[in-house]
């Protein structure tokens, strides 16, 4: 893979350097042929050839055989082709330029960046999944997670919000914590602590690195147990031309999906029918229905055809002594909702620059200024309800405007989605920079020291004002908010690099160093009600009512200081040994535990370069590998060790509100790192020339002494303390292949990850279990047990629809019975159905996720698919229970409802929906399978060949394409989804629908 | 190696100084640590401040109907996502897992607490000392008044008298004794120490009248009848309440009237309310497209309607019959009726300042009429029929504007207590203490069984929280769940 990209990429810079060159060409032509041999296969057909200086080239034939055009005598001929050294042969005077092309053993030794350093791949002893930035097909893509989903085998990558910009949740190896954070740490260009979240743009990124194992990650100490995600950018090349390359491509998005609702018709008939066989009069007489027509189609009323344009300009090159990286980037996306939108402006300066032979300083800086304009989404009810949540759920009968023109307010305890969508006005504007400055310093030949400084801020602020067009405006009395954060965080950090020269057969590699790094947070907040007008919006909080502002701040602060090493042997290129050690302290901790260690050790074997390893063209190299190491988790919350006196609950005394101060929390003073204890063994191994290339592995991590909030006797005062209580363990087997499975005149090269994961929760101290997850008026809907995946799913079993009173009769006794409606399993037998009959309905981690990517080249095209699988895995359809037992009466309901049981239809496991028994409403109806596979991206390009006397060195257009296809069971709009944002608890409810998106591009080099 | 061991060296050296030390202590700025606090009186006030705020609560009205009325002949509820809460109250199926249930026991104890951090920290702070005095009385009464309200609910619960509480804690249930031994004691100290007016002129901070009542009901709720009657009677005697009767009995609760001398004590709601300083027990009452005299105001989903058997209760010319919504008028003009089973009580109403789903109305706990009836059903239980009995129930009659009853009207004491007990009805229904008056005439279980309902004897008790339990073992349930 990375080698055909190498060559493209080759091939592309030979059409820069053809620009510099044009001048020279003389017209003197003449014909060369011959014929490309390799040293095993024999002749190589589809041999890409280039007259050096110019654009003219060729490619050879089934045979190998090739003719081209050539002038001169000082004609240089360039043999490239995939898992080759491209080779160039000086034409002379000859007629014939035959030519045997060496095989491409370098692949092996591409360099991988991991934490303070980079190794040789063959060298590497730990997990690391290794990602070029030219393999992501970052087409209208906003973010680098966006980019990465499926493309790593054990990283599982899910939008919380699929809105533009919306955020994502990324798990390595599955999710160690019940409560602190369990994502991942990411490093940008040496800078930890730093999510880029959107701010990056994707062009600029030169390789993204995952670190898996705690060989890997245990540098990073106590920050290192939830995976590293180590994002590298682009850098200027030393003594190259400025290269300039523009980017741009404009799309358009659909939803993928809608859902199936019911047409005010249906509705009406349902409904009455409903009402009759609840013995209640119908509520919509024969001349409303025959007048309704289709009524409102709410979700056609709320998404739209939203355009995304994106353009990408870099600028790059670099003398002897200077190289640089500049770009800039601007992303415009409207969201498929309504006024919902996304824009990025970025940019970056990454410089180097060597003074003398000993020091090089260097700078990457980063710079961007991103707006959201943001749709009301959310898991409200009622009044409280996004856009998507009141579209699903508005009647249908109901108009969107009024006959005065203004948005319709509802007889349903629902704000217009329409007029949410067009009065509520939420934008977040964030201002983004971060950026390290270093200092190398070379003290001896194999010594060289360095100087980090990092610093990283982020200012977000947020503009809310509720129109009072619709009912949730009113219910905020047009309210406006404005909100300011700052988080801010800098380093300091030290290194040195040792390489002692201990001659042919041994390397050694020494890295130490220490840091310090502190975050601080900053947010204030103020709000206003009952404004005199509301054309003033969210900008001048001084209209609103004097009694109904609101003022509240924060400020927090936290720090880590850090020692670290890592030594790296390598005896006779056969053994490799790696340990790291890491020492943090955190302010976070309590005063008995301010400080930890992480230690870490491997070792790999490469037996395909022991003596007694056959010679052989089908294994080419095999490497053995293992790992143990012990990594940590401080993400919780700052003062969480201490005994706080915060806000507490307002007093209210003659009809005036007084504000109390109450202990917020118990102390802990022993509170301390959540560890991860996690092991691992691998093989990487390379067949056939190259030609396949992959790993297997197999890991278990083990989390104790967890971050627990941990549930305690309330006649404490406190639901929960936070303790180091509870183990967990996640475990799998992950597996990599890159296999270049046609190398002739049409390449193709496959790319195929998967990944197993076991996740199980081992034990809670005392406690037997702990319920989570409140949503939709349902309370505990998941489980944490011993024994069980984290936050399982907990209800009841439906066993289908009452048929008969004498059923009823005979069955459990269940509250609130009747024939036609749901009838639930007495799981514990006792004869009654009660909350002791719930049981784990499923869970939230797939068992297996795979991600395949194909690449085929013909010629000048190129087609690129990009398939991600995850199976095994359920999802709480939440949004479903709105069509299973609606909040109210008279709401929209899914058309599937319309086969409800009836004595004339009993055939159904649709329940007849005549009473609202509400406790059982999280049951097996709505833990739906959500296993899918889906076309992640599609790219179609074509490059422009015989660009010469052009101005331009590199001519691409493209059709490119994400999310086109979705193959699932799963009855929600999207599978892939979380409305909890990164919580362990995962549910649908009226999510932000997920858009395909066509784009059209061109990609012009100069 | 000898360099990673003289960075080593070097990390140990610079982390070993107080530097590091200094770099890893932890600062808080939006929080206060206990040192920084309880210095003076008005540190003490801020902390007794979140023992009220403890107390009241924005669904106080509702979560208290839906537990004390919903399973009684007054109430039922209907719709909303909160039927999920309702229903199993409504169908006498409630576990030990139900939602409201477990929050009403953690709040209780959250107020506790808070009601100890109090009493905990008040002697060495140096001030005025009569009002120290009588913040250690409000801490006692408003912590005696949590576990009064623990105890209607489950009964004997463990007693905290610490807020030295640590996360091994696993305390055991009291025994019934020990419980009324506090409640009593505490009650009594409260009552000897708190002034006749609230403390600071503050309506809602408690009085020696309300401790007086407190335990009044508790003794009533252990048909003590010699205590309660008693103790009701000292409440008379202080001089301080009388019944509403300035107009229409339903305008006790009105803008106007509803801090009149006749409430004792009442969880106050704000003047400017909002979501969590109001009340929000009005949006869940009136049914869809009714028209507030205050617009715009929020309908729920959920509706709390009265039985239609309920109101059979009432005579015609009873003022409190007048506290129904039995019909309005939408916003087409059409007048809609509210049929069986569906009219709803308006007794707490709107208010001029309230927020879209929040209004001003006081939630009480105590009022004066409660006194009187009490007093009136602890001297028929004692001595029979008797004419003090009938005059206290006439007080009451009487500034509802119904027609008195004579000793002749009745022909047994139990006569006299079954009509007291409906009378109860009509005066506290939407008050929140059906369920404890049916309970203490023995009828709480024989009502709902005639409704159809599976109830059994130990209904009478709420199950503890199987969450409580589940963190507790030390804890025994009550019997039956």
């Amino acid at each position: 893979m990375n080698s055909l990209y190498k060559a493209i990429f080759r091939g592309l810079l030979l059409f820069a350097l053809v620009m510099g060159w044009q001048h020279h060409a003389t017209a003197q032509q003449r014909t060369v042929s011959g014929q490309v041999t390799a040293e095993e296969e024999g002749t190589l057909p589809g041999v890409n050839i280039l007259v050096k200086g110019t654009t003219q080239g060729t490619v050879t034939d089934i045979d190998g055989n090739y003719r081209i055009n050539v002038s001169g005598e000082d004609a240089i001929l360039v043999f490239s082709a995939v898992g080759y050294v491209s080779q160039e042969a000086a034409v002379g005077n000859r007629s014939t330029v035959d030519l045997v092309m060496p095989p491409d053993i370098q692949a092996l030794d591409e360099v991988v960046v991991v934490g303070y350093g980079t190794v040789r791949k063959s060298d590497l002893t730990g997990s690391v999944g290794s990602i070029n930035g030219e393999e992501l097909n970052t087409v209208a893509q906003t973010s680098v997670d966006q980019a990465l989903q499926g493309r790593v085998a054990g990283v599982r990558i899910t939008q919380s919000n699929a809105e533009p910009g919306g955020g994502f949740s990324v798990r390595i190896r599955g999710t160690n914590s019940i409560t602190a954070g369990n994502e991942p740490l990411y490093v940008v260009d040496g800078l930890p602590g730093t999510n880029p979240l959107n701010s990056l743009n994707p062009s600029d990124i030169e390789s993204v690195e995952v670190l898996k194992d705690a060989s890997a990650t245990a540098i990073y100490g106590a920050r290192g147990s939830n995976g590293v995600v180590i994002i590298t950018t682009k850098q200027g090349k030393r003594e190259s031309p400025l290269t300039v390359n523009y980017n741009v491509s404009v799309g358009l998005q659909e939803t993928t999906k809608m859902l199936d609702m019911m047409n005010a018709q249906e509705y009406m008939s349902f409904y009455n029918d409903v009402f009759v066989d609840r013995g209640n009069a119908p509520p919509f007489s024969p001349e409303d229905i025959n007048a309704i027509g289709d009524g409102t189609n709410w979700q056609d009323e709320v998404l739209r055809s939203a355009s995304v344009q994106d353009h990408r300009l870099s600028f790059s090159g670099g003398s002897k002594d200077t190289q640089y990286y500049l770009s800039l980037g601007y992303f415009d996306q409207n969201g498929i909702i309504l006024n919902s939108g996304f824009q990025r402006f970025s940019g970056r300066i990454n410089l180097t620059h060597s003074i003398g032979e000993r020091v090089q300083v260097g700078i990457n800086f980063n710079n961007s200024i991103e707006n959201k304009q943001i749709a009301r989404i959310g898991n409200g009810v009622n009044v409280g309800a996004g856009i998507i949540g009141a579209a699903l759920q508005m009647p249908p009968t109901d108009p969107i405007f009024d006959d005065n023109g203004d948005f319709a307010f509802s007889l349903q305890d629902l704000s217009n989605p329409v007029g949410q969508a067009e009065t509520i006005e939420d934008s977040d504007k964030i201002t983004r920079m971060f950026g390290n400055a270093y200092i190398d310093y070379k003290l001896l030949d194999n010594l060289t020291a360095k100087a980090n400084f990092g610093f990283s801020r982020r200012n977000l602020e947020e503009d809310l004002f509720f129109d009072t067009q619709t009912l949730i405006g009113q219910l905020n009395q047009g309210q406006a908010q404005k909100e300011f954060r700052d988080d801010t965080d800098y380093l300091i950090e030290f290194t040195a690099q040792y390489d002692p020269d201990l001659g042919d057969n041994h390397r050694l590699s020494i890295l130490g160093g220490f840091g310090y790094q502190q975050f601080t947070f900053n947010e204030f907040s103020a709000s206003s009600r009952n404004f005199s007008s509301t054309a003033f919006g969210s900008n001048n909080l001084g209209a609103g009512e004097a009694s109904q502002n609101l003022v509240t701040s924060d400020r927090q602060e936290n720090t880590i200081v850090s020692g670290f090493g890592r030594v790296n042997y390598n005896i006779l290129d056969k053994y490799l040994l790696t340990g790291t050690f890491r020492a943090d302290g955190s302010s976070r901790f309590g005063v008995n535990n301010k400080v930890a260690y992480f230690p870490s050790g491997a070792f790999a074997w490469r037996i395909s370069n022991e003596s007694f390893f056959p010679e052989t063209d089908l294994i080419e190299d095999l490497k053995l590998r293992a790992s143990i190491g012990i990594s940590g988790n401080q993400e919780i919350g700052n003062g969480r060790s201490q005994i706080l006196l915060g806000r507490g609950p307002v007093a209210v005394l003659d009809g005036i509100e007084f504000e109390s101060i109450a202990p917020t929390q118990l102390a802990n003073p022993d509170l301390k790192w959540e560890t991860t204890q996690s092991f691992n063994i691998g093989m990487d191994v390379t067949l056939l020339n190259g030609r396949i290339s992959g790993s297997i592995e197999y890991f278990q991590n083990t989390t104790r002494d967890l971050l627990l909030e941990l549930p305690v006797p309330t006649t404490t005062g406190f639901g929960s303390s936070l303790q180091n209580v509870g183990d967990t363990e996640n475990s799998g087997i992950e597996f990599n292949l890159t296999s270049r499975n046609l190398t002739g005149e049409l390449t193709w090269t496959s790319n195929f990850n998967f990944a197993t994961l076991n996740n199980e929760v081992v034990s809670l101290g005392e406690l037997p279990r702990i319920l989570q997850g409140n949503v939709r008026f349902l309370n505990n809907i998941t489980l944490l047990e011993p024994g069980i995946p984290m936050n399982s799913y907990y209800g009841y079993e439906y066993v289908g629809v009452f048929q008969s009173q004498e059923e009823i009769d005979n069955a459990p006794t269940q509250a609130n019975s009747y024939v036609g409606g749901r009838r639930f399993r007495d799981v514990d037998g006792d004869g009654e159905i009660t909350p002791d009959d719930r049981t784990v309905l499923g869970d939230p981690f797939p068992d297996l996720t795979m991600g395949l990517n194909n690449v085929f080249t013909y010629k000048n095209f190129q087609l690129e698919f990009f398939f991600e699988g995850r199976f095994g895995f359920e999802l709480a359809n939440v949004t479903n229970i709105d069509s299973e037992n609606p909040i109210d009466d008279l709401r929209n309901r899914q058309r599937y409802v319309l086969d409800r049981w009836t004595p004339t239809n009993s055939d159904t496991d649709v329940p007849s929906f005549i009473r609202p028994s509400r406790p059982f409403d999280l049951n097996s109806r709505v833990i739906e399978d959500a296993s899918f596979i889906r076309l992640r991206n599609f790219r179609f390009a074509y490059s422009f060949p015989g660009l010469e006397n052009r101005k331009i060195s590199g001519l691409t257009i493209y059709l490119a394409g994400q999310n086109l296809l979705t193959i699932t069971d799963y009855r929600g709009y999207n599978p892939d989804v979380n409305s909890f944002g990164d919580s362990n608890t995962v549910i649908d409810y009226t999510a932000y629908p997920l858009a395909r998106t066509y784009s059209i591009g061109i990609d012009i080099k100069l | 190696m000898k360099k990673y061991n003289l960075l080593l060296s070097f990390i140990i050296v610079v982390c070993s100084t107080t530097s590091c030390d200094e770099l890893l202590e932890e600062k808080t700025f939006t929080d206060l640590q206990p040192s920084d606090f309880f210095n003076n009186l008005e540190d003490a006030e801020i902390t007794l401040n979140s023992v009220y705020g403890e107390l009241r609560h924005s669904n106080i009205t509702r979560d208290a109907v839906t537990l004390q009325e919903v399973n009684t002949d007054i109430h039922i509820e209907r719709n909303g996502g909160i039927f999920t809460q309702n229903e199993p109250i409504e169908e006498f199926v409630w576990t030990s897992s139900h939602q409201w249930i477990q929050n009403d026991w953690e709040r209780r104890y959250r107020g506790i607490f808070k009601a100890n951090v109090v009493l905990d920290n008040l002697d060495p702070i140096s001030g005025d000392e009569q009002r120290k005095a009588e913040i250690r009385a409000e801490a006692i009464f408003m912590r005696a008044f949590n576990y009064l309200l623990l105890y209607d609910f489950y009964g004997p619960v463990p007693l905290v008298t610490t807020s030295e509480t640590d996360v091994r804690d696993r305390p055991s249930r009291a025994t019934e004794q020990d419980m009324i031994d506090f409640m009593v004691a505490e009650f009594r100290d409260a009552a000897n120490a708190l002034p006749l007016t609230p403390p600071l002129d503050q309506y809602g901070r408690p009085t020696k009248g309300a401790a007086l009542t407190a335990l009044m009901k508790l003794y009533m709720m252990l048909r003590d009848w010699n205590n309660a009657a008693s103790t009701a009677q000292e409440v008379m005697d202080l001089g301080v309440y009388d019944l509403f009767v300035d107009g229409n009995r339903t305008e006790l609760f009105s803008p106007e009237n509803q801090r009149d001398n006749e409430f004792i004590f009442v969880s106050v709601m704000s003047d400017t309310p909002n979501n969590t300083t109001g009340d929000g027990w009005l949006s869940h009452v009136v049914p869809r497209g009714y028209q507030w005299t205050y617009p715009p105001r929020q309908i729920f989903a959920a509706e709390y309607k009265i039985r239609s058997a309920f109101l059979e209760l009432f005579e015609p010319e009873d003022e409190r019959f007048d506290a129904f919504l039995f019909e309005f008028v939408n916003a087409d003009g059409d007048t809609i009726q509210l049929g069986e089973d569906d009219a709803r009580s308006l007794k707490f109403p709107e208010y001029p300042t309230q927020e879209a789903s929040r209004s001003s109305d006081d939630f009480p706990f105590y009022r004066y009429a409660d006194v009187l009836l009490s007093r009136a059903e602890a001297l028929n239980e004692l001595n029979g029929l008797n004419q003090e009995s009938i005059d206290l129930l006439n007080m009451v009659r009487d500034a509802a504007g119904v027609r008195l009853v004579t000793l002749g009207d009745f022909s047994s004491a139990q006569e006299y207590k079954e009509f007291l007990l409906d009378e109860r009805g009509r005066e506290f229904h939407t008050e929140a203490i059906r369920r404890q008056d049916l309970i203490r005439h023995g009828v709480f279980i024989k009502m709902a069984t005639e409704r159809g309902k599976p109830a059994q004897d130990f209904h009478v008790r709420y199950p503890i929280p199987i969450t409580e339990i589940e963190r507790n073992p030390n804890l025994v349930q009550n019997d039956g769940y």
